[in-house]
């Protein structure tokens, strides 16, 4: 009886405990910080064109272009407990089609050590900007939105909204030339 | 071989290798979590505690010799005793 296998088993067992008691310190030191900030999004170019979505029908469906500024700052987000973030834009707009759309645009992840301040200037779209039909032409009220993911160590995966917002418009005419 | 090799602890050395075991995790935990947040790097917390780990294996895990000071006193075998010999297998 007691062994060398049974002193390192209860040593091993006892050091897990302790780990699983530290990671939940851990989550409950950040599980209610506020992580939400400024950000500062502006358009620069807005296209539209009327092409054919060979990906969902053969249709002529609406694809809006743009680029976009885009500056904040989220070096004060990361803490003990962050081991990324996961940043996307949204554009959210409504149509006949439907009361809300929304469709990604963009997307950046900012590792730990990474520069968190950004300053982007000109930034194309990452993923098509295409409607389900014709809504984007000549549409008066698209809202850019920048959300980003809490990616942690231990604990909830937070989904957070960005404060600020820009609404641009679409121009009514179709551009029909090659960008 | 070496007398400390013996994989042998007894009772209350027993009791002192766990108390031991336990008082430094739990203080290399303590350690571990103060630091940890201190710089903000929860791999700090887990490297404290994995060198307490070390540290706990290394001191409470081989019988060392401060581990059989209080052995028990067994009585003296009697000579007399009627000691029953091994029985031979039948095949």
């Amino acid at each position: 009886m007691h062994s060398i296998l049974q002193r390192g088993n209860a040593l091993l067992a006892y050091v897990l405990s302790v780990l699983a008691c530290l990671t939940f310190a851990c989550f409950i030191s950040t599980v209610f910080l506020n992580y939400r900030t400024e950000v500062d999004i502006s358009t620069v170019k807005i296209l539209v064109k009327n092409v054919p979505d060979y990906s969902a029908s053969r249709e002529k469906n609406d694809l809006g272009f743009l680029t976009f500024d885009l500056q904040t700052d989220l070096t004060h987000l990361f803490n003990w407990n962050v081991k990324q973030l996961f940043l996307y834009l949204t554009a959210e707009y409504e149509t006949a089609n439907n009361k809300l759309n929304q469709v990604i645009l963009w997307d950046k992840i900012i590792l730990r050590e990474e520069n968190a301040k950004l300053n982007l200037k000109n930034m194309n779209a990452k993923y098509y900007f295409w409607d389900d039909g014709n809504g984007l032409r000549g549409h008066k009220n698209i809202t850019l939105y920048l959300s980003w993911n809490i990616i942690p160590n231990a604990g909830f995966l937070p989904n957070i909204l960005g404060q600020g917002s820009h609404a641009f418009k679409f121009p009514v005419e179709y551009t029909t030339s090659r960008i | 071989m070496l007398e400390f090799l013996d994989w042998h602890m007894d009772y209350k050395g027993q009791a002192l290798a766990e108390k031991l075991s336990r008082i430094i995790i739990t203080l290399f935990g303590t350690i571990g979590l103060v630091c940890g947040y201190a710089v903000q790097q929860f791999s700090m917390t887990v490297y404290i505690l994995g060198a307490g780990f070390v540290l706990a294996s290394l001191l409470t895990i081989p019988p060392w010799p401060m581990y059989s000071k209080n052995p028990l006193n067994w009585q003296s075998m009697k000579k007399d005793v009627y000691v029953p010999k091994k029985q031979k297998k039948n095949k």
